[in-house]
């Protein structure tokens, strides 16, 4: 594993399994929401983004519904990818025959973290708040003894 | 030299821009380079706009090119959709990345 970036604002998870630059690459999407991208060659795993990221966690089995527009040759490289690690890490395919296969995404963050990141998650307390807008009463000085 | 934030109208009219931030991100994907600037801003003018299934202020913009490297097919770019008080129009729409796929040529 490369490298993990979780992009807050945009709430993708962008997987990094190895450097795609000088080699030989291809990339599918599984369904509107995952992108797999990998060597065809070697077949070894690129990378992997999930779009709503946080949204894939809470939703039943993923339909791979992109797969039927992926290219014969590609298409077979990028099921057995799913199926194994470090991909199936990440989206786990659900056991059973299916005409079109389905997966769930795997948590990789606790939602507390990812909750703790988002501003809105994680409320103020009324005199957070007040504090946060309250200009400071300027300090009263001393009176001068007469 | 660009001057970012690039703006940029789909095909129904909704403006839209891209900041340099959200560029870099797309970079990070494999098969982006900067020659490809030109390709994500006509896929948001010209692209087949689809909304996101979980959040339904992204939208996906997806067009096919006949001449993108290493053997892609299409262009995909996603835009959220809000609102701001700071443009006269009321719109806050940008693009949060993109990347290349492949899809089977019809």
């Amino acid at each position: 594993m490369r490298n993990i970036d979780y992009d807050l604002e945009g709430d993708i998870l962008t997987v990094t399994f190895a450097e795609s630059k000088g080699r030989v690459h291809t990339g599918v999407e599984l369904t509107d929401n995952i992108v797999l991208y990998f060597d065809p060659t070697t077949e070894e795993p690129l990378q992997l983004i999930l779009v709503s990221y946080r949204r894939l966690l809470e939703a039943p089995p993923i339909r791979l519904d992109g797969l039927a527009e992926v290219p014969d040759d590609l298409r077979a490289a990028a099921l057995r990818l799913v199926c194994r690690a470090p991909v199936a890490n990440f989206l786990r395919l659900e056991e059973g025959r299916r005409t079109v296969p389905a997966g769930r995404v795997t948590e990789i963050f606790l939602p507390t973290v990812l909750g703790a990141m988002t501003p809105a998650a994680t409320p103020l307390t009324v005199a957070e708040q007040r504090a946060q807008y309250e200009v400071p009463k300027p300090k009263r000085r001393p009176k001068k003894a007469n | 030299m660009q001057t970012w934030p690039l703006w940029v109208q789909d095909r129904e009219g909704r403006r839209i821009y891209l900041t340099e931030e959200r560029w870099q991100h797309a970079l990070d994907h494999p098969g982006m380079s900067e020659t490809l600037l030109d390709a994500v801003l006509v896929t948001i003018r010209t692209g087949h706009r689809k909304q996101d299934r979980y959040e339904l202020d992204k939208y996906k913009y997806s067009r096919a090119f006949a001449d993108l490297p290493g053997g892609y097919t299409h262009m995909v770019v996603v835009v959220k959709f809000g609102w701001t008080r700071k443009e006269p129009n009321g719109e806050n729409n940008f693009v949060l990345t993109a990347y290349l796929v492949r899809k089977r040529q019809r």
